[in-house]
């Protein structure tokens, strides 16, 4: 018995990386044999309790509460949450307060898809002999590219300010519509903005194109390994980010495998969470793979919209996307296109927001709610995929909370796509900053929002590597910590 | 005399100052802009509800009695030494 | 003159107040001038905080055990440390789960009481504020601060100057004009499309937290039809003196606008406040502050308990671990 815990002493290691420039905190954890890899796992270590914090209080007030989940993405949060309590309260928003809500969510992903390329993708495309690559250094190489791509940020913020109340964790929608409609001189100044920045947009999404074209190598380098995909499409499969119909798609060959409303329970008969022992996250499958769960991985976000939608509803947008399509082939899975999928999306956004701008706005905005129980869900796209909030009301008073975030969705396709690339390659011949290399390209690529579920413990006190002695289960038996306390 | 200045690009107007002051006649009134004025500072005896009961503590009194707790060390301690 | 080094370490939070910190860089390239970025995990690559740092702010609050131990070394580590964001300085939106317990909830979420001790962090059976464990130098409140108020404290403390503060409430910036209360009723819930536009929502009968809520947003809640839900953190005069807690300073302001007597009159008004409003309501943003679960009072503690021990949330709660042993599957078994 001794001898056998010695030998799993000998040859079995956790091997936890903590990774850098992502929203929030996580570590890649790797189980090593001898050093090779056996398994790769995403590793989330804090949750704030969301789902029952506002058992009790009110329905009503969680559009104003669940934007705290995330202060990158707050907005979005914010019209999954009114949208699940309108079918909690069996209302539908009028067309107006629709529109408006529309115009929240699109501020958001213009300003996340912007912001991600700028702060976490393009500096991963530095040359890896750079030390500490971050948006400063990006700045440093090409500070047209980076003060152009933070204007296009703020113009998001600013969009989400108008429409939504404030610029983060907005407050407008309410049960049944929004409370206010934006005053016409703000309107025009955002429409003065929209115009006065296009410049900027073109100097952003060439520059960033650019660089991705150049480090067409380092794209080829990571395979996918997750098997399917999923996002919103309207009618028709049109680019809508907030109405229409959920789809999961087959990676390999493109087709539709599953399709659920965006407004009911049903997404349960469709995935299908399950807990880890090592993570935070609940982590997401296909309910017909949940015997073999690994297998059943999705992929959310830019990429997935881009092989689902059909069009974006800008031909600038389409033309970009399908030019990577032609190069790429298509259903396009390589985990390091997500990136250029977002600048795809934040041109067809502007487009999009151009023209809704133009469209002027009723007095309508807000319907009676229906009843005070009942319980729905309300699924939208968020930047990084698709959001899925399922709330449960008794009397007014909220019962039942249950959210997934696209990261958690995320988690399981990022844990398949690292173990594609490390599975059997010996972690030990490799040096330490070229396994981080390797890690962070492939989990920076999905915008992991770990704030949606977590942050991390002090790399220093355990150091960012640290060695935890498995039984056969995988269950750890010691951790040695620096120093060899 | 207690100095008291209320400040009107804070003042909402809700005249709560005027309902709430303990003093006998009221140290406050209704100004003819809608806006509390300070008619009768003399009557202030320094209870502060009416900071408490401002909504936006737009009202400020200036020196108002500060309470001293008295304890002249210094003297005892002279006092003692000459005793050595 | 020498840059200072700045740290940026987040806790258990959302990540807003990094946004913020991060749009206060890239608008004002002064700051960049004024300050070398040495630790941010969003921003830079590098993994560990450095021995000493000029400046270190802190966003998040403490959850986990692994937050309390980088806080302290955050502290240990700063000149100044600046905590950001209503989480780090009075709890924030995470303080309202310790209305449950902790153990509860996290059966409720992950169908057991702790993840794996050995691989994740141990979470702490409460939630604290980081200004409440350590001392601070500055405390930008707000949930998320305004960019102004980080540039204005950057600059300031660079410079060795004090930084203004304010003392108003969100109230001062509220269009909306006050008018005496007719009726002391208070209905409960967010207003519906009946209300005045033009009235302060405490004279209609609507909860606000404006009047005790410190000022610098700008009131946009207000301006849209939404009432204040405090997340500035209490008014300065209400965390400094024992006497005053937020509901108790809040109901002085309802009485004598309803023409009652602030003083003698309060506790009728708090009876009605309470029975109209779950107390955890008026601790919004402030429930797992040290400095309001402090008052002689007591009504925060009082939420707290009240919640803690009500069999219909535990019953829930219960259900909702159901819910997820239901649908989860034992990874080990794989």
């Amino acid at each position: 018995m001794e001898e056998n815990k010695n030998l799993v002493k000998e040859h079995r290691r956790l091997r936890r990386v903590l990774m850098t420039l992502i929203e929030g905190h996580a570590y890649v954890v790797f189980k090593t044999n001898k050093g090779v890899v056996e398994d790769v796992l995403f590793q989330g270590v804090d949750t704030r309790m969301f789902e029952t914090m506002w058992i009790g209080m009110l329905i009503d007030e969680l559009p104003r509460v669940t934007p705290m989940i995330c202060g990158v993405c707050s907005a979005t949060h914010h019209v999954a949450s009114v949208k699940a309590v309108d079918q909690v309260k069996a209302v539908e928003p009028p067309e107006d307060a629709k529109r408006i809500r529309y115009m929240i969510n699109y501020g958001i992903h213009l300003n996340n898809q912007a912001l991600h390329p700028l702060v976490f993708g393009l500096p991963d495309f530095l040359p890896a002999d750079i030390d500490k690559r971050s948006v400063l250094q990006l700045a440093r190489v090409s500070p047209e590219l980076v003060k152009a791509g933070m204007r296009i940020v703020e113009l998001g913020f600013k969009i989400v300010e108008v429409f939504g109340g404030r610029d983060i964790h907005p407050i407008n929608g309410i049960a049944g519509g929004v409370t206010r409609k934006p005053s016409s001189s703000d309107i025009d100044r955002i429409k003065s903005l929209v115009e006065k920045h296009r410049g900027d947009l073109r100097i952003f999404v060439d520059g960033a194109i650019k660089m991705m074209e150049e480090a067409k190598a380092k794209i080829e380098t990571y395979k996918p390994g997750y098997s399917y995909m999923m996002a919103i499409a309207g009618p028709n499969n049109s680019y809508n980010i907030v109405d229409g119909r959920v789809k999961i798609i087959d990676a390999k060959t493109g087709a539709e495998v599953a399709e659920f409303s965006d407004r009911s329970t049903e997404y349960l008969e469709h995935i299908q969470e399950y807990t880890v022992p090592y993570s935070y996250i609940r982590m997401v499958t296909t309910k017909w793979r949940a015997n073999a769960p690994k297998t059943g991985a999705i992929n959310v976000g830019a990429l997935a919209r881009a092989n689902i939608v059909k069009s974006y509803g800008s031909e600038t947008a389409d033309e970009l996307r399908d030019k990577a399509f032609e190069e790429w082939g298509k259903p396009l899975t390589h985990p390091l296109m997500a990136t250029y999928m977002r600048l795809v999306e934040t041109v067809a956004l502007y487009d999009i927001i151009s023209e809704e701008l133009k469209k002027p706005l009723g007095d309508k905005l807000r319907n009676e709610p229906q009843r005070e129980t009942g319980e729905e869900v309300g699924i939208i796209e968020a930047p990084r995929g698709t959001l899925i909030h399922h709330y449960r009301a008794e009397n007014t008073k909220t019962t039942f909370i249950n959210i997934i975030t696209p990261t958690a969705i995320n988690a399981a396709a990022i844990e398949a796509d690292l173990g594609q690339f490390f599975k059997d390659k010996n972690i030990d011949s490799m040096s330490d900053k070229e396994l981080y290399m390797h890690a962070v390209s492939i989990v920076r690529s999905y915008d992991p929002c770990m704030a949606c579920a977590t942050h991390a413990m002090d790399p220093s006190l355990r150091s960012s590597i640290a060695i935890v002695i498995a039984d056969n289960n995988w269950k750890p038996k010691r951790i040695i910590k620096p120093g060899g306390a | 005399m207690v100095k008291i200045r209320i400040d009107l690009d804070k003042c909402k107007q809700c005249l709560n100052c005027v309902r709430a002051c303990t003093a006998f006649d009221g140290v406050y009134d209704e100004g003819p802009d809608g806006y509390p004025v300070v008619a009768r500072p003399e009557e202030c005896v320094q209870c502060l509800i009416c900071h408490t009961v401002c909504p936006t503590n737009a009202i400020i009194h200036e020196d108002y009695r500060e309470t001293v707790i008295i304890n002249p060390d210094k003297v005892i301690v002279e006092r003692y030494r000459n005793m050595i | 003159m020498s840059k200072l080094s700045f740290a940026f370490v987040p806790l258990s939070g959302c990540g807003g107040c990094e946004v913020q910190v991060l749009r206060a860089f890239t608008l004002h390239p002064e700051l960049e001038e004024l300050y070398d970025i040495v630790y941010w995990p969003m921003v830079v690559e590098t993994t560990e905080i450095p021995e000493k740092v000029d400046v270190v702010m802190v966003e998040g609050l403490v959850r986990t055990k692994e937050n309390l131990e980088k806080l302290r070394k955050a502290r240990f580590a700063a000149s100044k440390l600046i905590v950001v964001g209503s989480c780090a300085s009075w709890s924030g939106i995470g303080g309202a789960a310790d209305a449950l317990s902790a153990r509860l909830s996290m059966k409720a979420i992950y169908g057991r009481e702790q993840i794996n001790e050995d691989e994740a962090p141990e979470i702490l059976p409460r939630v604290f504020a980081p200004s409440d464990l350590v001392p601070v130098d500055y405390i930008i409140s707000r949930c998320p601060p305004p960019v102004e108020h980080i540039v204005i404290t950057l600059k300031a403390v660079a410079k060795g100057k004090p930084v203004p503060t304010a003392t108003s409430t969100v109230c001062s910036q509220c269009p909306r004009k006050m008018k005496p209360i007719e009726k002391l009723e208070f209905k409960p819930g967010l207003p519906g499309p009946d209300a005045d536009p033009e009235t302060c929502f405490l004279s209609q009968g609507y909860l606000c937290l404006g009047s005790v809520t410190t000022v610098g947003c700008g009131a946009p809640c207000p301006r849209f039809g939404i009432p204040c839900f405090g997340c500035g953190g209490p008014h300065y005069e209400i965390a400094e003196r024992r006497d005053m807690d937020i509901i108790t300073a809040l109901a002085r302001k309802i009485a004598t606008l309803a023409g009652l007597d602030p003083v003698k009159d309060l506790d009728i008004v708090i009876k009605k406040l309470l029975e109209a409003y779950d107390p955890r309501r008026f601790y919004v943003f402030t429930l797992g502050s040290e400095v309001l679960r402090r008052k002689p009072q007591g009504y925060a503690v009082q939420a707290i308990a009240r919640s803690k021990q009500d069999p219909k949330y535990r019953k829930l709660l219960e259900e909702r671990a159901k819910f997820v042993t239901e649908q989860s599957i034992n990874r080990n078994e794989e």
